[in-house]
């Protein structure tokens, strides 16, 4: 290699160009994903597999995240409410933290660290060993048959596993609030409800926050999948490379759940709640 | 694939997550609705304001503080088309038809903020029986309240006043601690205090004298003797009394004995029999009394002497001789 | 040359970064025909047949399949190619998740929507060309057989949509010399019963001599001899002395 090709400015600029690259593939990715996904043929075996998977098989550690999480929630806001006589309240907080921020962002991470981190791996091993190859060569497009399943799986099982844990959650913050904050279960409920019902509803009688509580884990699950699957399709350099593609995955999406999570919610306050 | 096969264990697995999530989401979706109050139909009322106060839109309708309904919409009003009244903001209202014949024409709608969050809700009174059921689109009359900036401004004059007062009291203060007028004298000067202080000194100095017996009074209060010869009088006024009444003595007789009161009945009885003789005319009395003669001989007296006055008073000398004075 | 060419490479050119990979190769194979490709480990043996399978994509020149041009070919076009080549990977790439069975009925479920009876006649004769009992190996997986097993499975999965161009990635890598036997036979056997053209890359230069029409070494990017075995045996250039030896 030319010395000049050390220096900090070549770098960067290969930097950047190889991330505008990676970036590029990324959404070349997704575009065939989303043609594979409304396309024909479609794998509808693969698709409830991987539902199983991505969906069943997150299921207790969701549920132990929604559990744990509204159990928290309700005891931490009884130190702060107490002050204020305002333990009524606590449903209220509850119920809108669960809903709309905790309940989305903490299933897609558990199920990221789940199931995306399999699906890196999975697709890397079957990268490593050519079977991605060998499909290409059966003449099955490898994004169609592995890609579009455990994307739609993704899309369609986080919003149902985001369901769980917000009622979990919710039942969560019910066992403390009953127990060790004496209140009623139906006070309680009412408030839940009465918080959720405040931000208003759209079509009439959809709920703001369920709307926006259940399109985050929509886009979170198009993420995480999208994103482990680029890492395991392009996964390089044997058993080491696949070990490398999960961490990837994990990582990368869990970055991205948080910051798209942010500029999400900002996007769904101006158009629905404002 | 198109191989036949029958529904996998995982087809189920996904089915049942699948069916229990919806259904918990339906729930969801039905429990707020209900508790939002989005379900049943609904009926549009406009009401105008002067200011809506923070209130958006969704924000809960209550009659008589009932949940029935949620703010629909809120917009300005045009400046040219704005009532004479002011009322500068239209709200919609969307009502749940079951309580339409609650609002009436004398209805009236009024912000009011509810809960430790301070959110801002309408609640409407309801209207009276005689009055007409409001209907659809028609305009719900807003309730006179006193704004934020009313309030400010009533607040201001009575700050005004308050300061006012404040100031004169301070004034008053300051002329007492100065010593004007009787009642700074009586704060600012000594002399009175003196005074009393001398008086207190002197009193209690006059008390301590009492105290030890001293003087007659204090002989009255310390000496037991006048105590022991009240006593002794007031003994001796029961023996008497105790004789009394045995009817001892010329008092206890006159108390204990019928006799006085027999001679007086006595004499009584007998003054009446005086009485009626004088009245017939018995004895010298009685004709005094009773005799006409003595009556008309008095009349006749009467009668001349009279005549003797009246001419000596019309002619003098002629029954005085002339006194000549000079 | 009369017949045309089924495969053909004309100044193919490929390189990662600094390092080039191949540097201007031409060839063509003809119908029936086996060709060997030799060479030391890392040359772009395994490149040259992922080219032709469209899997990567070259720099420069072209690639003809079956008269069809794959640069110019669109996506669809080169899946229906694919369905006329079959591929043998070196490390077998069975699908793990999938039995046996699966495995080698593969492209007849995606492609063909024969009946089950059919296919599971076709996968049959499949697994009996390459010595295997379907009663035996159809419902286990690929991770419960040995090696040369999977090796096998995967000609037979390679076979069982009779295509015109079979290529195979170092077939016997691996294997101890009587399965190598065996499976040199049945490449033979592919091309006198079935007709098949093929290209071969490998490193055994014995295996090739046994199978090969004819044999290319590739060294350093460059095709450096072209021929039948007996030439290549019968050449003095002293790279190829010492490869041979």
């Amino acid at each position: 290699m030319p010395a000049s090709d050390l220096s900090p400015l070549h770098l960067l600029n290969r930097a950047l160009k190889s991330a505008a690259y990676r970036v590029q593939k990324y959404f070349d990715l997704l575009g065939r994903v989303l043609v594979s996904s409304v396309s024909r043929p479609f794998y509808g075996r693969d698709l409830t597999q991987q539902m199983d998977t991505i969906g069943v098989g997150s299921l207790g550690i969701v549920a132990l995240t929604g559990l744990f999480t509204g159990m928290v929630l309700a005891l931490q806001s009884a130190v702060e409410m107490r002050q204020f006589g305002a333990t009524i309240y606590i449903g209220r907080l509850v119920g809108a933290s669960a809903v709309r921020e905790l309940g989305p962002v903490l299933t897609a991470l558990m199920v990221t660290g789940r199931a995306g981190s399999g699906m890196a791996a999975q697709l890397g091993a079957m990268r490593i060993t050519e079977q991605i190859d060998a499909l290409e060569t059966l003449g099955v497009d490898p994004v169609r048959k592995l890609v579009a399943p455990r994307f739609l799986a993704a899309l369609i099982m986080l919003p149902m596993l985001t369901v769980v844990t917000d009622v979990i959650a919710v039942i969560g913050g019910l066992l403390i609030a009953v127990v060790k904050l004496d209140l009623t279960a139906t006070l309680y409920m009412r408030s839940v409800y009465q918080a959720l019902a405040d931000t208003g509803f759209i079509f009439r009688f959809i709920p703001i926050d369920l709307v926006q509580g259940l399109l985050k884990p929509l886009v979170f699950g198009g993420i995480m999948a999208l994103t482990s699957c680029y890492y395991g399709m392009n996964a390089r350099g044997g058993t080491e490379g696949v070990g490398r593609a999960a961490t990837h995955a994990v990582v990368t999406s869990s970055i991205l759940i948080l910051t798209t999570d942010y500029l999400l919610t900002q996007l769904l306050i101006a158009l629905l709640v404002e | 694939m198109r191989r036949s096969r029958p529904i996998t264990w995982e087809e189920v697995k996904v089915g049942v997550l699948l069916i229990v999530a919806l259904a918990a989401l339906a729930t969801g979706i039905f429990l707020i609705g209900d508790t939002g109050n989005v379900f049943g139909d609904r009926y549009q009322l406009v009401t105008l304001m002067r200011s809506a106060a923070g209130l958006v839109p969704g924000a809960a309708v209550q009659v008589a503080g009932q949940p029935v309904g949620q703010v629909s919409r809120i917009a300005f009003i045009d400046p040219e088309g704005r009532p004479a009244t002011g009322e500068g903001v239209a709200v919609w209202l969307a009502v749940n038809r079951e309580v339409r014949d609650q609002i009436r024409t004398d209805s009236r709608a009024r912000i009011r903020t509810q809960g430790l969050l301070g959110d801002r809700i309408i609640d409407i009174e309801p209207g009276s029986p005689e009055a007409a059921i409001l209907q659809p689109g028609d305009t719900l009359i807003a309730a006179e309240v006193l704004g934020y900036a009313e309030l400010l401004n009533e607040a201001s004059d009575a700050v005004v006043s308050l300061t006012q007062l404040v100031r004169s009291v301070e004034e008053l203060t300051r002329d007492l601690l100065s010593g004007e007028g009787t009642l700074g004298q009586l704060i600012v000067n000594r002399t009175l205090y003196d005074q009393l202080v001398e008086l207190g000194d002197e009193l209690s100095q006059f008390l301590s004298s009492v105290n030890t017996g001293e003087g007659a009074l204090g002989r009255m209060i310390k000496d037991e003797e006048l105590y022991d010869r009240l006593l002794g009088t007031v003994t001796s006024l029961d023996s008497v009394t105790a004789r009394l009444a045995r009817g001892e003595g010329t008092f206890g007789r006159l108390l204990a004995s019928d006799s006085l009161y027999e001679s007086l009945a006595d004499m009584a009885s007998r003054s009446d029999s005086l009485v009626a003789g004088l009245r017939a005319g018995e004895g010298s009395i009685g004709q005094l009394l009773v005799d006409e003669g003595l009556y008309e001989e008095l009349l006749r007296m009467v009668v001349e002497l009279n005549n003797i006055l009246a001419d000596l008073r019309a002619d003098p000398e002629k029954y005085v001789p002339p006194i000549k004075v000079f | 040359m009369t017949i045309p060419a089924v495969i053909e490479l004309r100044d193919v050119r490929l390189a990662y970064g600094a390092h080039v990979v191949l540097n201007g190769i031409t060839f063509s194979v003809h119908r029936s025909e086996t060709l060997c490709v030799l060479g030391g480990s890392g040359v772009g043996k395994s490149t040259i047949l992922k080219l032709i399978l469209c899997l990567e994509q070259m720099d420069s020149g072209s690639v003809t399949v079956l008269g069809h041009n794959l640069c110019s070919a669109g996506r669809s076009e080169i899946f229906k190619i694919r369905q006329r080549m079959g591929m043998v990977f070196q490390g077998s790439a069975l699908f793990d998740s999938l039995p046996i069975f699966d495995n080698v009925a593969f492209a007849l479920f995606e492609h063909t929507g024969l009946p089950l009876e059919t296919i599971r006649e076709r996968v049959r004769e499949a697994l009996a060309f390459v010595d295997l009992d379907f009663e035996r190996v159809g419902e286990m997986l690929p991770s419960e057989l040995s090696g040369g097993m999977k090796k096998r499975v995967a000609i037979a999965r390679a076979i069982v949509h009779q295509p015109e161009i079979l290529l195979f990635d170092e077939p016997t890598s691996g294997l101890d010399p009587i399965t190598t036997r065996k499976i040199d036979t049945l490449i033979v056997k592919l091309r006198q019963e079935l007709g098949v053209s093929s290209i071969v890359v490998t490193h055994d230069t014995q295996s090739a001599c046994r199978i090969a029409n004819r044999v290319a070494l590739l060294q350093a990017g460059d095709i450096i001899f072209m021929g039948t075995p007996q030439q290549m045996l019968a050449a003095d250039d002293p790279y190829i002395r010492e490869f041979l030896e």
